[in-house]
């Protein structure tokens, strides 16, 4: 995304009446309103144990990151432990370093947003820009000029670190690259009990590595370690088949856990949930989703974001928005069957989009969660669909300041990454918001920087199903994206603009802050 | 006698293109996208003169970037998969050799690229197995060569 590709498009803009705080603001990143010094009395909203997932691309090839780390409310990371995998693009081969002991610092500013430095002990320091979304969770960005990449971070339950907490059936999904870059997704469910993986079932999505597609597959055995009583780290053992892969977890709560796939098999993470309301059937699958799926095809990246309800029996039918290589297609109706619902949660589900009709395998997590993968070997498309809790949506719905991240690539297929704070009127405008970004894509260093929100507005255009649109200019371009109610606090983007990017995002509303 | 020769290359690789298209295309299966197959083991390298370098075609067209590159006598629309305009290498006027998977849309030809080759450098644009590579951006190799 450069600047002058966005210069080019100004006119286009949504909405261009500019407070007089647009454009970029340096790099000073993450100080809030505070102006980069954060706040120590904000710090304290970063308080306790997190696990956080990431992943990105650095010069060596794509790197995938899940670890830990403890904040004291004060702006000091006193402890942490991370796992890293690290494809080699000129190798072909995957790198890994292992529960790397993590300290450093962080500030928050009076709108969330906040930087952390993660001093790791053997690979340097990384940083990064965040945004608290809630009370439990934020949104991080790379923050330097070494590397690209976004995540998530979660407040760990520490009392679920024991072992009892990983006895059950997990249902999961994970998505990664092999070691010639192809697409690598996998999902499905795993039953364990004292440490052995007794049973479960997976399909893998490899289509255009030696992979290949393989649904259905037997999970034959495993094993899985108590988790550390004091990072909430762990081992787990899966056999598919005749493949043996190893993983490392870390306990986010009693009912889920962020995985990575730690040899050098694959690049993948992603994250397991407790399995809740088996044995599952058709009936299972009732009510409002909204999905998130992506992945790259033959031409370029891929993201559907839409809402469907599921009947129960084997329907499902809805609205959606895609972008197909920077291409956007908004509002289109979307149908689809589903079958083959078996009690360990698996079933197989086809959607039809604007100009594709995929397949894909699914599992049943819970109520609320359901990984989905494509199941054929046309591309490796991949996401999950979560309940959405009922309308009618307004636009006085999106009241509040809002923690938001979105990333994807721009359209010279550069890794662009965005968190910021952006405050809704309630009335279908936003009132103030900046951004964080990290943009390889800039014509000189640095590439990341920090811009303001300005002439930003939104719209619901349906409030049963909860969708909408949302506009703004930041960084001199104007950013529209289609959004989707997933419930009141919670929304997740689709970019729908003329600027040729593909990126996919959620925005949560933020707790006070102080 | 350089350039001579680049032509006569052009002309026999452009046979043997035009020789493996057709079974190429007899076998075209559809992606569940609308849009053939990469097909990798019909694969065709195709050397010609790039005529231009261009961005997102009109919608309803195969999304994407693309070069046009100039043989004798055809004109091929060469897709660039995730590689923008501004991050090819290339200019209008380079000498270069694609290699990719020859596919049909509505009736007309699009090379999808896997590599592109000039004399003094070469990208991959695509995996063996056809999936779109992102361009290398990041600048600098701090950060852990692992």
């Amino acid at each position: 995304m450069k600047k002058s590709l966005f210069s080019s498009f100004i006119a286009l803009a949504m909405l261009a009446l500019l407070t007089g705080c647009g454009g970029s603001g340096g790099n000073s990143g993450g100080g809030g309103s505070s102006g980069g010094g954060g706040s120590a009395t904000a710090a304290s909203l970063l308080s306790g144990q997190y696990s956080f997932t990431f992943s990105g691309e650095n010069a060596a090839g794509p790197l995938s990151i899940v670890g830990s780390f403890t904040a004291d409310g004060k702006g000091n990371i006193s402890a942490g432990v991370e796992d890293v995998t690290l494809v080699k693009k000129a190798s072909g081969t995957i790198g890994t370093q292992a529960a790397m002991t993590l300290t450093g610092t962080y500030t928050v500013g009076t709108d969330g947003r906040g930087t952390m430095t993660l001093n790791t002990s053997s690979d340097g320091a990384q940083n990064f820009a965040f945004v608290i979304e809630s009370n439990n969770q934020g949104q991080i960005i790379w923050f330097d000029n070494s590397a690209t990449g976004s995540g998530t971070f979660n407040q760990q339950d520490t009392t679920a670190f024991t072992a009892s907490t990983v006895n059950g059936s997990f249902a999961f999904g994970l998505n990664g690259v092999d070691p010639a870059l192809e697409a690598y997704s996998r999902v499905g469910q795993f039953t364990a009990s004292s440490g052995s993986v007794s049973s479960g079932e997976t399909d893998l999505n490899n289509a255009f590595g030696t992979g290949g597609v393989n649904l259905a597959q037997n999970i034959s055995g495993g094993s899985i370690g108590a988790p550390n009583s004091t990072t909430g780290r762990g081992t787990l053992t899966l056999t598919y088949d005749t493949l043996t892969v190893n993983y490392i977890y870390y306990v986010v709560s009693s009912s889920t856990l962020n995985v990575i796939e730690s040899d050098t098999h694959a690049s993948v993470y992603g994250t397991a949930t407790l399995q809740s309301g088996a044995p599952y059937s058709a009936a299972s699958l009732t009510g409002n989703y909204v999905m998130n799926i992506g992945g790259t095809t033959t031409i370029g990246g891929l993201a559907e974001v839409g809402q469907f309800t599921a009947d129960g029996v084997g329907t499902v039918s809805g609205v959606g928005d895609e972008n197909n290589a920077g291409q956007p297609t908004q509002n289109y109706t979307l149908s689809g069957v589903f079958a083959s619902v078996t009690s360990n949660g698996r079933g197989t589900l086809g959607l039809g989009f604007p100009a594709a009709s995929l397949s894909f395998a699914f599992y049943i997590a819970s109520s609320n969660t359901v990984y989905i993968m494509e199941a054929d070997t046309d591309a490796t498309i991949s996401g999950e669909a979560m309940a959405q809790t009922a309308g009618p949506y307004t636009t006085s719905s999106l009241t509040g300041g809002y923690g938001l991240q979105f990333s994807g690539v721009d359209s010279n297929g550069i890794e662009v990454d965005f968190s910021g704070q952006a405050t809704s009127s309630g009335t279908g405008t936003l009132s103030s918001g900046t951004v964080d970004t990290n943009d390889e894509d800039q014509q000189s260093e640095p590439f990341f920087f920090t811009g303001s929100i300005s002439g930003g507005a939104y719209t619901v255009t349906n409030s049963t199903v909860g969708r909408g649109t949302i506009g703004f200019n930041l960084d001199s371009a104007a950013f529209g994206f289609a959004y989707y109610f997933v419930s009141p606090t919670q929304i997740v983007l689709i970019e729908t603009d003329l600027l040729g990017q593909t990126t996919t995002g959620t925005a949560q509303i933020q707790p006070t802050i102080p | 006698m350089k350039r001579f020769i680049h032509l006569i290359l052009a002309a026999f690789l452009l046979c043997a293109a035009s020789l493996a298209a057709p079974a190429a295309r007899a076998q075209q299966s559809k992606n569940n996208d609308g849009l053939p197959k990469y097909d990798k083991a019909n694969e065709v390298t195709i050397s010609g003169t790039i005529r231009a370098v261009e961005g997102q075609p009109a919608h309803g067209s195969v999304p994407g970037n693309y070069i046009t590159l100039q043989t004798v006598p055809l004109t091929f629309s060469v897709h660039m998969g995730m590689w923008g305009a501004a991050k090819i290498p290339f200019h209008v006027g380079d000498q270069v050799q694609v290699t990719g998977s020859l596919i049909t849309v509505a009736g007309k030809q699009i090379l999808l690229a896997r590599t592109v080759t000039s004399a003094s450098q070469s990208i991959t644009v695509r995996t063996t197995g056809g999936q779109a590579l992102r361009p290398i951006a990041v600048a600098s190799t701090s950060g852990g060569s692992r």
